[in-house]
């Protein structure tokens, strides 16, 4: 960078160019970058052709808003195909009228050029409107983004409420019953007075089969013979025991209840039998 | 906004603090300004607006860029906006 061209200076550059006063050029300056300001202000952007496109760009909560700016190269490049045909202390022209008239014919010129721009096709300027509408979308760009993100992380949610509902309640639903809450719903532990010959004294809290509490007490159903046989003073019906009904739960040698061994099973099919013949 | 709605703005301000330019040496001035600031950068030199913020073109040797840097008074402006 050579040097740096204050507001002076350059109000001195366009004064001799268009043959206004200078200290009128510099009220213009101010006040163009003053309208600039401005309108950044009210909208948030603003394009000045020739200059550029000044955008705001939120910081979001960290940080502060920025100020984009995206420069239009137009003029400068229209400028090496035809020079704007100001005035120049040599040429200035002492009637008003003439005044006048070289104003304007500037002013056409300039305009003439910013027309031909706009319909000049130019690969280059072609470039340089993707890059503005590419800026100008930046927040389109960025809601969308917003949104995907949102919408993936709905969705991770769903997924997740479904997985622990269909899979974590789901197993909890068809885990075997608790042999514990089966027993408390059909017959709960009494006092036991008789502890050498029984292993405990139960009573039904609803209608029972004698072959369950087998199932229970001994692992197989197969030996219910010896349960009834402790109780048939208040077993009606094996089948079908009352609620209410007390049951001694006679203890047996491991030998006598194990189902692997088909001695004990043979015993107990033979007592079961022998029960069933009686009645 | 288009540069005849900034020539209004403008014209219409400059009128209201009693400078006297006509709406078509509003037009002429914000076209030689801008023709003037892009010719400075494009001679390497800085345009610093004095109480808005500077103008800097850098060159590589297949790219040219510009930049703008707000003041520190804008900038605030800016974050105060709300």
């Amino acid at each position: 960078m050579n040097n740096k061209i204050n507001l002076s200076e350059l109000a001195s550059i366009v004064a001799k160019q268009t043959q206004i006063e200078q200290s009128l050029v510099e009220k213009f300056i101010e006040t163009f970058h003053s309208e600039i300001e401005i309108s950044l202000l009210k909208k948030n952007a603003i394009k000045v052709k020739g200059l550029g496109i000044f955008k705001i760009i939120k910081g979001g909560a960290s940080s502060t808003d920025k100020i984009l700016y995206l420069a239009d190269f137009s003029i400068a490049k229209d400028s090496e195909k035809a020079d704007i045909p100001v005035k120049t202390q040599e040429n200035t022209l002492n009637s008003d009228e003439d005044k006048k008239l070289s104003v304007r014919t500037a002013d056409e010129a300039v305009w003439r050029q910013s027309t031909q721009i706009e319909t000049e096709v130019d690969p280059s300027e072609n470039e340089q409107d993707a890059d503005s509408d590419e800026i100008a979308n930046l927040d389109g760009h960025r809601k969308r983004s917003l949104k995907n993100i949102s919408i993936v992380t709905i969705l991770v949610i769903i997924f997740a409420v479904v997985f622990y509902f269909f899979f974590v309640s789901g197993n909890a639903q068809q885990s075997p019953p608790n042999k514990m809450s089966d027993k408390a719903l059909l017959y709960k532990e009494t006092v036991n007075n008789d502890t050498a010959h029984y292993a405990s004294v139960i009573e039904t809290t609803s209608d029972i089969n004698i072959l369950r509490i087998s199932s229970q007490y001994y692992g197989n159903e197969i030996f219910w013979g010896y349960i009834f046989e402790a109780n048939k003073d208040v077993i009606n019906d094996p089948l079908n025991i009352k609620k209410g009904t007390i049951l001694k739960i006679p203890k047996m040698s491991a030998e006598l209840i194990n189902d692997a061994n088909k001695l004990s099973l043979q015993k107990a099919k033979d007592l079961s039998a022998k029960i069933l013949k009686q009645r | 906004m288009a540069n005849e709605e900034i020539v209004k703005n403008i014209f219409d301000h400059l009128q209201h603090n009693n400078v006297l330019l006509s709406q078509d040496e509003v037009e002429l001035l914000l076209a030689s300004t801008t023709k003037a600031i892009n010719n400075c950068l494009e001679n390497q030199e800085e345009v610093e607006i004095e109480d808005f913020g500077n103008f800097i073109r850098r060159k590589t040797t297949n790219t040219s860029f510009t930049n703008f840097k707000p003041c520190e008074r804008l900038l605030e402006r800016i974050q105060y906006r709300k």
